[in-house]
């Protein structure tokens, strides 16, 4: 694990088309915890089970880098961490980095990067578990996050996301911005092949697991 | 004095008095507001703490049925954990407690896990109740006070499995909402629960004490205040703290069903008024002063009023006496006949005198000067004012006023005005009447100095006392040398001194003289000049003479030019009176005519040289006397004979516009009109010329029938046949030939004398359809379309003929690119249903013409075609034809489509008609009954040498019998055809040749109508290549175009051939065939 990490930068200037994105995290970023549980309530996936099926994940992180992708304030995630792996946040807002800095104040293994997760600076199958919690739910043009994603991940590694799938009942002003199946499913197919893809729905929520072989 | 204080006295009472009641009011207003604002806050912060309350409860509902809470694990801890987290910064900590009330779990403060919570209040009533419950605040182990929300857990079997709390930090938690209430910073809150314990104060230190136990005995009004909370939820109203009176209002709510907070704010009123920031003493200051600037103000309004009142007096006296000094002016300049003004710096009238608003008609008073005198909208030009403001007066100005039209001469003089400025005084003289004299004056010497006439004026002893300008622009003479002398000067200049006598005798007479006198101007060249002398007389007094002197020497020298001209002119001049007499003629009508002065002068035209016949037309021509030239009229000279003479008229009139005469000016026309005799014949001729070849072709046509006929007569003899049948072919030829000869000497024999005779039309179109055949082009086709019962007309034959030769010639001249002309008759029926006229259509498909060229169609001399190709006579000897026979003709063409030319001739009565047509039909009769009998003839005869076919194309039918009969004789089996088509026709169905169709032999004519003999050898060769043919024509042989004559297959015979020539090159020509077969 050691030597794979290139160089870790503070700051990587973000990209025009992310910085609109940074500023509405911004401003939400010092109520988005308390907002979470409705959104994640709201979508039919009563909290427990939602804090279950990522704690299904967190058993596989032992050891490993993990690079969380639209980490944000990194709640829940954050809580749930195992003392021996290595955590790379990566979001755009400063703000929710802040946040998370607070969370996992007492993490030492745990870095946060204010970088665009397109230009992540780490060398090519250097890291075991990719998070993308409600990540592809907030970028429009995912295809140079995913190909970053592919090109970081190592082989046996794990790529992780939940996305807020679309549905006609949910609020549609919100913070996490639901998607519809269609997208879904062009996101994830971009991981077929060479891997197994485990998924389990609660409500509109999907969690879906890649795993490369 | 005294007055002065008591005023004062008033005034500080009313002061004192509005002050008051606006304390008053103020104090009022803050109680209302404080009231209305104070309930206001502490019902929103009890809603937000409420509100927060049930929040908390709710999350802690949904959280309590997690499996993982209900029956904690490892997971349950992480799951607390993650709920902990966003519960905001009030949260301390988060606990899962057992139903025996022992601490399981909490986070983030691990350290009092498995601690026993019975002693606590809340969790007795939870555990006894197993409802939510918030507790009491209780100080916690790190020093803060801190109050648990705590929610009951049950499993699937609704049994009591302890319960999850929220820690919160007990004074974080309720100041942040009940912060708001004291927004005044001078209410004072209290938050109490339902037993009166002080939980919450932001003045009082006594937290977790009962409230009465705080408060002294003076504040048990506020007591027996709060005492309503347990029977109200919400009051306002009135109490004394410590003797100060305070307004407050509380609201009590139930929280968890297990306590019941109150919270309270009051502030005493005494805090509510100084909030208002009103400081009576700055009020009572205020007003101090107000009243000592009152006094000041007043006491100096005094003192100005006292000052006003003496000046005023003062200005009252002096006034009084300016008025009266002004109005014993303004009476003495009233009075003036003259109009008096004064304007100031600024060009406004301050003054005008009653003359000037007579004047005006009206008072001009206020307005300016400029506006007022001259309508303008800005000073004049010629404005004094600048000068009389520098003191400056100004005498003798002169203007003009625009209302009334009338001129003054001003005198302007500067006035210095009080303030020191200077005004203009203006006196005005009416001068209107000298002026209009003065205008007049000039005028009329403008006008006499300017006349082109010479105009002296002498005193009563001829001495010059004025000479205008024409004089020096007449003789070229300065005036000033003369001025003065006697008008003999004049007459010394010009070198005529001999009229002295004339002129001194009329002036001794006192009379006029008049006369035209011939001098000399200053160059030495000579002028005629008239000119008259006229005494003068005022009163019968002469004071002098005025003379008259006109230059004439232009006119004089234009006459005798215009004279000379007219003498020497050939142009005929005649004046006529209204009665047709001569009232004068010039050397030209003498010279040629031969007339003398005496014997046409005074004399009736009708009576000396102008035809009786021509009576009428001249009349009519001399009374329209319109300008345009007449036609070419015969004038009888002196010894018989005629000259021609055309004519414009023109009418004499005098000054009134009366009609006295005619002017007639003629020009001797007898040479063009022998020439236009001329031309018709040259054009006759022209057309003969056109004719020569097709005559030509003709006539060899008709000698080689006669020929033939001779020779077939002559074989008929020595077969003992009959030879009556050739006999009669030559007996039609002969008269055909006689009569093409007539025609032509008829065509080119002058017919100017020749008679009318009953003509039908249809037969000259008939017997000229040859002739135009042979005039029109190859490329152009004639199609005749007669009416057969057409009507017959009186004419003149030959006329008539030249008609339908110039139409036609000009047609096929106008296609040269080929077309078509066509030659209709018909007849025309008037209303009555009879025969009136008959209409002869010639049209063709040419280029046409345009306007501008229709218009002059029929104009002699007028072509336009190159030039030495047509002499411009053609049309407009139709024209003259057609009205000569007192026809019409109409034309009408499109450019580029073509013209046609509609001729209306008058008909004949019918009976005429008849007898006409009857010799025409016993006639024709004749002809059929002898050709009947030689197609009888003709029948008898067999033919001989059957097996050589032979195809004979030839359009002149009787040359064509000739030949098929010869060589049917000859024993040739012969296929005839009338033109190119024909035989096409008879070779060819469907574009094939038919199958049982063979020929050895062609003999064709070269020029057929339709198709001719050189493209239909071109044409049968496609079908039968091995064909030969002999071409026959009465031209040469230019018109094959490149075809070899060999002699073997192609041969030529020119017309007129005979019957030998024909049968030797026949059998010559088809004893190669066998030779080459």
């Amino acid at each position: 694990m050691e030597g794979k990490i290139i160089k870790f930068l503070d700051i990587l200037p973000v990209g025009e088309r992310l910085k609109k994105t940074g500023n509405f995290f911004d401003s939400i970023a010092s109520t988005y915890d308390s907002a979470i549980i409705p959104i994640v309530e709201n979508a039919g996936c009563p909290w427990n089970r939602y804090i279950e099926e990522l704690d299904s994940v967190v058993e596989e992180m032992q050891d490993k880098v993990i690079v969380d992708i639209g980490c944000g304030t990194s709640f829940p995630i954050g809580t749930l961490l195992p003392k021996n792996s290595i955590y790379l946040g990566v979001d755009v807002s400063v703000s929710m980095l802040k946040c998370a800095s607070q969370l996992l104040s007492d993490n030492m293994n745990a870095s946060l990067f204010n970088i665009d997760a397109s230009r992540i600076p780490l060398e090519d199958n250097s890291v075991g578990v990719v998070l993308a919690i409600f990540f592809f739910n907030s970028v429009e043009d995912y295809v140079p996050d995913v190909r970053e994603i592919k090109r970081i991940l190592a082989p046996q590694s794990i790529f992780y996301a939940v996305f807020l799938e679309k549905n006609e009942a949910l609020d549609k002003i919100s913070i996490v911005k639901p998607i519809d199946r269609e997208r879904i499913e062009s996101i994830l197919s971009y991981f077929t092949g060479r891997k197994y893809i485990f998924e389990s729905r609660c409500g509109n929520l999907r969690f879906c697991k890649v795993r490369f072989y | 004095m005294k007055k002065y204080i008591s005023i004062l006295v008033i005034f500080f009472i009313v002061i004192f008095a509005v002050i008051t009641a606006y304390l008053i009011k103020v104090e009022r207003i803050a109680v209302e507001n404080f009231k209305s604002s104070n309930i206001k806050n502490i019902q929103f912060s009890s809603s937000l703490l409420r509100q927060k309350i049930d929040k908390v409860f709710y999350w802690l509902r949904v959280v309590s049925g997690y499996p993982d809470i209900v029956n904690f694990n490892d997971r349950g801890k992480k799951l607390l954990k993650t709920l902990y987290l966003p519960q905001g910064h009030t949260v301390r900590g988060i606990s899962r407690v057992s139903k025996d009330m022992k601490l399981i779990y909490t986070y983030p403060d691990e350290s009092a896990i498995g601690k026993d919570l019975s002693a606590q209040t809340h969790n007795q009533y939870i555990h006894r109740y197993h409802r939510p419950v918030l507790s009491s605040p209780f100080k916690t182990v790190q020093g803060y006070r801190a109050i648990v929300a705590e929610y009951p857990i049950f499993d699937k079997k609704h049994n009591y499995m302890g319960g999850i709390g929220l820690l919160f930090d007990f004074d974080k938690f309720v100041s942040h909402y009940l912060q708001n209430i004291d927004s005044n910073r001078y209410c004072k809150i209290l938050l109490l629960d339902k037993r009166g314990y002080i939980l919450f104060s932001n003045y009082l230190d006594a937290l977790g004490e009962p409230l009465e136990d705080v408060l002294s005995n003076s504040e048990e009004e506020l007591l027996n205040f709060i005492a309503k909370a347990k029977r109200e939820d919400r009051y306002t109203g009135y109490f004394s703290v410590s003797g100060q009176k305070c307004i407050g209002s509380f609201i009590a709510f139930d929280v968890s069903g297990y306590n019941r907070w109150i919270i309270i704010s009051y502030a005493e009123l005494s805090d509510i008024f100084r909030g208002t920031n009103v400081n009576l003493f700055y009020v009572i200051s205020i007003s101090i002063l107000v009243i000592i600037f009152g006094l000041i103000s007043y006491y100096i309004y005094r003192m100005i009023l006292d000052e006003r009142k003496r000046l005023h007096e003062e200005l009252r006296n002096k006034t009084q006496s300016l008025v009266e000094s002004e109005n014993r002016l303004r009476l003495m300049f009233d009075s003036l006949d003259e109009l008096v003004s004064l304007v100031n710096h600024e060009y406004t009238i301050e003054y005008a005198n009653e003359s000037m608003i007579s004047a005006l008609g009206y008072d001009p008073t206020g307005n300016r000067c400029f506006e007022a005198y001259g309508g303008r909208k800005e000073p004049c030009s010629e404005c004094t004012m600048k000068k009389v403001l520098k003191g400056k007066s100004v005498i003798g100005h002169e203007i003009r006023f625009v209302k009334n039209n009338r001129y003054y001469l001003t005198n302007n003089y500067p006035i210095k005005n009080p303030d020191g400025n200077l005004s203009q005084l203006s006196i005005m003289y009416d001068i209107t009447e000298v002026k209009k004299l003065e205008l007049e004056r000039q005028q009329i010497f403008r006008a006499i100095n300017n006349a082109e006439e010479m105009i002296v004026i002498c005193d009563k002893n001829m001495r010059i006392k004025y000479l205008n300008e024409a004089y020096t622009q007449i003789t070229g003479f300065s005036t000033h040398r003369i001025i003065g002398k006697s008008y003999r000067a004049v007459l010394d200049y010009i070198g005529r001194r001999d009229v002295y006598r004339a002129i001194d005798a009329a002036v001794r007479k006192r009379q006029p003289w008049k006369g035209e006198i011939t001098a000399r101007r200053r160059d030495g060249s000579e002028i005629i000049v008239y000119a008259s002398f006229s005494p003068l007389y005022e009163n019968d007094t002469l004071y002098g003479y005025i003379g008259l002197v006109r230059d004439i020497t232009k006119e004089r020298e234009s006459e005798i030019t215009l004279r000379r001209i007219l003498e020497k002119s050939p142009i005929i001049i005649l004046r006529l009176n209204n009665d047709y007499n001569v009232t004068s003629a010039n050397t030209t009508f003498y010279k040629l005519t031969g007339w003398e002065e005496e014997d046409i002068i005074g004399k009736n035209i009708f009576d000396v040289f102008v035809r009786k016949e021509d009576r009428e037309y001249v009349m009519a021509e001399i009374a329209k006397a319109d300008g345009e030239i007449n036609r070419a009229q015969p004038i009888i000279k002196k010894d018989g004979n005629f000259i021609f003479v055309s004519w414009i008229n023109l009418p004499m009139t005098d000054i009134d516009g009366k009609r006295y005469g005619t002017f007639c000016i003629g020009v001797d026309s007898t040479r063009e009109k022998e020439l236009e005799s001329r031309y018709l014949q040259a054009q006759k001729m022209e057309a003969v010329g056109r004719l020569a070849g097709g005559i030509a072709h003709d006539f060899n046509n008709l000698l080689t029938a006669i020929i033939g006929n001779v020779e077939l007569a002559k074989m008929y003899l020595e077969w003992n046949e009959s030879p009556l049948e050739p006999l009669l072919e030559i007996k039609a030829a002969v008269e055909r030939s006689e009569a093409l000869t007539r025609r032509l000497l008829l065509l080119s024999r002058n017919e100017s004398g020749a008679n009318f005779e009953i003509i039908d039309c249809n037969e000259i179109i008939s017997g000229m359809e040859k002739m135009f055949r042979r005039i029109i082009k190859e490329n152009i086709k004639l199609k005749l379309d007669l009416d057969s019962n057409l009507a017959r007309v009186k004419g003149i034959r030959s006329q008539i003929e030249q008609i339908f030769l110039n139409l036609v010639i000009n047609a096929s001249d106008a296609m040269p690119e080929g077309g078509a002309i066509k030659i209709c008759t018909q007849n025309v029926r008037g209303n009555e249903g009879k025969v009136r006229e008959i209409k002869i259509t010639v049209e063709d498909t040419g280029v046409g013409m345009d306007k501008n060229v229709m218009e002059h169609i029929f104009e002699p001399f007028f072509t336009t075609k190159a030039e030495g190709k047509g002499t411009g006579l053609g049309l407009s000897t139709v024209y003259g034809i057609v009205k000569s026979h007192k026809g019409e003709i109409r034309v009408s063409s499109v450019v580029g489509k073509g013209t046609r030319f509609e001729i209306f001739l008058p008909c004949v009565e019918w009976s005429e008609k008849s007898t006409a047509t009857d010799v025409a039909r016993s006639s024709n009769s004749s002809v059929e009954h002898e050709r009947s009998k030689v197609s009888s003839a003709l029948d008898e005869k067999t033919n001989r040498k059957r097996d050589k076919r032979i195809l004979v194309v030839e359009d002149e039918n009787t040359i064509r019998k000739i030949l098929v009969r010869t060589l049917r004789e000859y024993g040739y089996d012969i296929v005839e055809a009338e033109d190119g088509l024909d035989a096409l026709k008879k070779i060819t169905l469907n574009g094939k040749v038919k199958t049982d169709f063979w020929c050895d032999l062609l003999i064709t004519d070269v020029i057929m109508p339709g198709m001719g003999g050189k493209e239909l050898f071109e044409q049968i060769k496609k079908y039968l290549p091995e064909i030969r043919v002999i071409f026959v024509s009465g031209y040469d042989d230019g018109n094959l175009n490149g075809l070899l004559i060999d002699g073997k297959n192609i041969k030529f015979i020119r017309k007129p051939y005979r019957v030998r020539d024909i049968i030797n090159s026949i059998e010559e020509m088809l004893s190669w065939s066998k030779e080459s077969s």
